[in-house]
């Protein structure tokens, strides 16, 4: 049975009616990933032993008529930042190799409570730093639409997992486009719900105020239903907040296109975006005013500030979230050296791989004394200039349509050193991590190349049921969700860019 | 050459929440397997998140306001970073910019000292070192890591190592009243940090020597000597050198206990860079102005308080309410017996039975004051019987330290052993013939001297074994030798 | 053009207050890389912030605090169990500690 292109509560239907058991549909993905994976690279660790182990648990259950978690039947894979415990979780990082968690992500936990299969562990840029993927301490991973392009990142395996059809969803983290830029370059879906939605209790931490942990899938539906699970007040973490989770997937429908105020501001069409994207986010937008919304010119001046602001203040979060790799309890180490300041230095310099050594530097720079106020509080008040830009622009609109990514997939190595460059790209993710707020990225096109063009949908603070709604409606009236990639279906020569 | 010390002090107190302060392990660590209080976020494990203690909270801000402190309307955590094994996530969380409280002052001997801030921080886990085959090895214990402390920094108002000694003094004591802490200085829960310089005035020219903080000073005469010995090496130093306070000059010392004296530990203290900055995983704390007077009213009579209370209400010396206060439990004791009756005379002889035949029978046994033992009726009886002179007050003394021994009425324990005072003057008139005619060279003094009366009335009192009434055997022996 | 914002000298001590260790291929490679940051960075000193309150947490919450209840701890032997070196139940500092 091909259980590509069905959404979970289809695959649910034929789970509960017996058509398929829950390891036949293990197995589906096993296969997949056995076939496909060597290609594109996209698990650090499949974890085929506990997904059939626990698929069998569910279909016992099944079988006995008794009840099942509200996700049994859908296979995830989850990015290697989250720890998952007794499963090896590496932050595609040499200082967390072979690394095995005494305890889960609260995230995490919260989906296998409700029978979630997980399938594996997804490579990222090491602790989640990077735009590509590129920079993970094991491998690159390959965008499954063409072997020779970056997947985004840095949750670029799990966005390539979920468009080579290798599980269902994905779980994966957005701290300035680290879920919706891959899932642009990959052609799916993901959202960056608002900060403090989802528990970050158990995740590597990136930058404390900014990290947003997130789900991809190929459809919007997906993401309702698994958000409706993650999200929620954490006991362990003091920044989620204690508002009653709506029923995301209940409210999908409930839009009316007709007479929605939908935001473009101009910044997000302008340099440096590509005008392949420009026209095909465009067209998105004009599909919705075929359907009766209204597109509305905005501004969103501070816009241009976004990156300086983002990379002032997430390497200082960084520089302090690192200094607990130190390899005495857990991770690698060198071993005895003259002095302690050696063996720190050492230890840290021989495992850390150079994106993640210069994003504390810049952050360390940026802290230290004297420069503290120039760059630290001067960013952060910039911060609220681009967050109230955002909430003040929200008053007159419903929802901003922009675009993810300025251009589409890269080559691979074509950036690898200029960093600079890299930053650049998040010139259109940013600005949304830097407010809060909540942003749902999905695919409306390809290019001239066939690579995928995303858009995505951004909110106010909490209005997670809107904006998947919106996005909910736009996959009724096109299909570019559906379209499989090269490898998926098994056309190896197009996934090589021939 | 006029010569001021300038002393300031840093105290660290270890609160006794049952709980860590950023997470729930048990903040017990004394005596407990290593390693075996931890969890992800005091272990500093990637993706542990802090979530801070509402009770530690509270008592800081209990302490601050028993220091005479303003609460600040908002206050928030900050990350101090430096880098050392015990130290789990690389980063201190501590409070910078905007503390708990502020600005209070305490009296110490009629001087006021200011208090600069009191603010909330963690505790580091322990380090051991030995030698193991030769090699140098440092062993890690998390227990601690995480237990909650307050910081109280005062300003450099202190003078003396004895006025420094004094006000450590002072702030354990009204922590103990708090009830917040053991702040005992030799196991580690309460810890002093002096920062000591000099200001000398010499031919119309003012000169301050540079700052020297000095740490592992583990007992109160240690603080004295420390300080002691600082204020001398500086002066010597300034002599030599010249050397004068800078921004940077600042120095971090440590005393050697056994050498008694400091050594310097880091120099140049002005380039260790902390990089503070706010900690974005909690956010930031208000207390209402209702939440803190519910604190407040939770503040028990402090010491100063209660001193001037038993001064006024008792009519105790100073010095005799300054030692029943000292200890918050044993003045609650004597409280609960003098409450009995309102009666200047009668707190006066309950004061002077627990400052005398109490505390010494409690200083040789070892024992801490048993308030199941006292029995505030007792203490009435006893003094009632004093008043009729029943009892003489030399056997007061006695019989109450076997009334608190043996949980008996003291009046029917000097009934039992026949310790009743005799006031009946033929008795009297008998045991003065007796003492008149066992001490012949005695009477000849008195005749020759009469303020030497004591020393017969003392034969007679000890004749009596005690039970004499000392007033009337004085008068017979006077009228019977006039 | 300006005096550069990063000197090797600021390089290396920046590395050593963050605790890693730089080869001196990587410091070659990292100077300009950071400078180019850096410089890039300035744009924020042109921005007026007048009144503009800083933001250091995105959400408006106060007060999450926790009760004084005590919860179960990990045993040693999962605390201890990521560790390379461990001993007698302690963390071992794999290098020396000058005291």
């Amino acid at each position: 049975m091909d259980l590509k292109n069905l959404t979970i509560t289809q695959i649910q239907e034929l789970l509960f009616s017996k058509k398929i058991t829950a390891v036949e549909i293990v197995n589906f993905y096993l296969e997949r990933i056995k076939k496909i994976d060597s290609q594109i690279k996209a698990f650090i660790t499949v974890t085929e032993k506990e997904a059939l182990k626990k698929a069998k648990v569910i279909d016992e259950k099944i079988k006995k008529g008794e009840s099942v978690g509200k996700l049994a039947g859908a296979v995830m894979a989850v990015k290697d930042i989250f720890l998952t415990k007794d499963i090896k979780s590496t932050a595609s990082s040499q200082v967390l190799k072979g690394y095995i968690p005494q305890y889960s992500s609260t995230v995490y936990q919260k989906l296998i409570d409700e029978d979630a299969i997980i399938i594996g562990k997804t490579n990222t840029d090491p602790f989640a730093f990077g735009g590509s993927t590129e920079n993970s301490g094991f491998f690159t991973t390959k965008n499954p639409w063409n072997l020779s392009k970056v997947p985004g990142g840095s949750s670029g395996g799990s966005a390539a997992a979920v468009a080579a059809d290798l599980c269902q969803f994905a779980l994966g983290t957005d701290t300035g486009g680290s879920i919706r830029q891959p899932a642009s370059l990959c052609g799916i879906s993901g959202l960056k719900p608002t900060y403090g939605l989802n528990s970050r209790f158990g995740i590597t931490a990136m930058a404390s105020s900014f990290d947003c942990p997130g789900v991809f899938a190929k459809n919007i539906a997906d993401l309702a239903l698994v958000t409706q699970i993650t999200a929620g007040v954490d006991s362990k973490d003091a920044t989620t907040v204690d508002n009653p989770v709506p029923d995301y997937s209940k409210l999908l429908k409930d839009v009316n296109l007709k007479g929605l105020k939908i935001g473009l501001p101009k910044e997000y069409f302008s340099d440096p975006i590509n005008s392949e994207v420009k026209d095909k986010v465009m067209l998105a937008a004009k599909e919705f005013e075929k359907k009766g919304a209204t597109l509305v010119d905005i501004s969103l001046p501070s816009t241009n500030l976004g990156i300086a602001v983002y990379y002032v203040l997430v390497p200082s979060e960084i520089s302090a979230n690192m200094a607990r790799y130190d390899g005495i309890r857990f991770g690698q180490n060198t071993g005895n050296n003259p002095d302690i300041i050696s063996y720190y230095m050492n230890t840290r310099g021989k495992y850390m791989e150079a994106e993640v050594k210069r994003r504390i530097i810049i952050g360390t720079y940026a802290l230290s004394s004297g420069y503290y106020d120039a760059y630290y509080t001067k960013a952060s008040k910039v911060r609220t200039l681009i967050k109230n830009e955002f909430v003040d622009a929200l008053k007159n609109v419903d929802i901003i349509l922009a675009p993810v990514s300025p251009t589409t997939a890269w080559d691979i190595g074509a950036k690898a050193n200029d960093p600079l460059q890299m930053y650049l790209a998040d010139a259109f993710s940013v600005c949304i991590n830097v407010a809060g707020i909540p942003s749902v990225a999905l695919p409306c096109g390809f290019d001239s190349q066939n690579l995928p063009i995303g858009f995505q949908l951004i909110g106010n603070f909490f209005e997670e049921s809107k904006i998947l709604s919106v996005a909910h409606q736009y996959q009724q009236f096109t299909d570019y969700h559906l379209k499989e990639t090269p490898l998926s279906r098994g056309d190896a020569r197009r996934a090589e860019g021939f | 050459m006029k010569i001021t010390p300038i002393i300031g002090l840093e105290v660290h107190v270890e609160l006794k929440t049952k709980s860590k302060m950023f997470c729930s392990c048990s903040a017990e660590h004394f005596h407990v397997d290593p390693n075996t209080h931890t969890c992800p976020t005091c272990l500093g494990l990637p993706g542990a998140l802090p979530v801070p203690n509402k009770t530690a909270c509270e008592w800081c801000i209990k302490l601050g306001l028993a220091l005479g402190c303003t609460p600040n309307e908002s206050s928030f955590f900050e990350r101090k970073n430096y880098f050392y094994p015990d130290l789990a996530k690389g980063y201190q969380l501590t409070q910078y910019e905007k503390p708990f409280v502020i600005n209070g002052k305490i009296t110490v001997d009629g001087q006021e000292i200011r208090i600069n801030r009191a603010h909330m921080e963690e505790d580091t886990g322990k380090s051991v070192h030995i030698i193991q085959n030769g090699e140098e090895l440092t062993l890690i214990d998390y227990n601690r890591c995480g237990v909650p402390l307050v910081e109280i920094v005062s300003e450099p108002d202190i003078t003396s190592a004895q006025m420094a000694k004094n006000y450590l003094l002072k702030i354990q004591q009204i922590i103990r009243y708090l009830g917040i802490s053991d702040a005992d200085i030799e196991k580690g829960s309460m810890r002093c940090e002096p920062t000591i310089n000099l200001k000398i005035e010499d031919n119309n020219q003012t000169f301050y020597t540079p700052l020297a903080e000095i740490k592992n000073v583990a007992s109160l005469t240690g603080v004295q000597s420390a300080i002691d010995f600082e204020l001398n090496r500086q002066l010597e130093e300034f002599k030599q050198t010249g050397e004068v306070k800078s921004k940077t000059n600042k120095t971090t010392r440590g005393w050697d206990a056994d050498k008694n004296q400091t050594f310097l530990q880091r120099e140049k203290e002005g380039s260790a860079d902390y990089r503070y900055f706010p900690e974005p995983d909690i956010p930031h704390i208000e207390f209402t102005r209702s939440e803190i007077e519910a604190i407040k009213s939770t503040i028990p009579e402090l010491p100063d308080e209660k001193v001037a209370r038993y001064l006024n209400d008792f009519g105790l010396s100073d010095y005799d309410a300054k030692t029943i206060t000292a200890d918050k439990d044993f003045a609650q004791i004597y409280e609960s017996v003098v409450n009995l009756k309102v009666d200047q005379s009668f707190a006066k002889f309950v004061a002077n039975l627990f400052l005398g035949s109490i505390k010494t029978h409690l200083n040789e046994t070892g024992e801490e004051l048993n308030k199941n033992k006292i029995n505030p009726k007792y203490f009435l009886n006893l003094f009632e019987s004093v008043q009729k002179s029943e009892i003489s007050a030399t056997v007061a003394k006695q019989v109450i330290i076997d009334s608190y021994q043996i949980g008996q009425d003291p009046v029917e324990i000097a009934k039992n052993n026949g310790l009743i005072q005799v006031s009946d003057t033929g008795t009297i008139e008998k045991l003065v013939q007796e003492v008149i005619a066992s001490n012949p060279k005695a009477v000849e003094d008195y005749k020759k001297n009469p303020m030497s009366i004591g020393f017969l009335v003392g034969q007679l009192m000890k004749l009596s074994k005690g039970s004499a009434n000392p007033q009337l055997a004085k008068e017979v022996l006077e009228k019977l030798l006039s | 053009m300006s005096e550069p914002k990063i000197s090797m000298v600021d390089l290396e001590h920046i590395a050593k207050l963050a605790r890693i260790n730089l080869t001196e291929s990587e410091k070659t490679i990292f100077l300009p890389q950071l400078e180019s940051v850096l410089e890039y960075l300035d744009v924020l000193n042109q921005v007026n912030t007048d009144n503009v309150e800083p933001t250091f947490r995105v959400n408006d919450q106060k007060n999450v605090l926790r009760d004084d209840l005590i919860k179960d701890s990990f045993d040693q032997k999962t605390a201890l169990s990521s560790a390379s070196k461990t001993q007698d139940g302690y963390f071992v500092v794999p290098g020396t500690i000058k005291k």
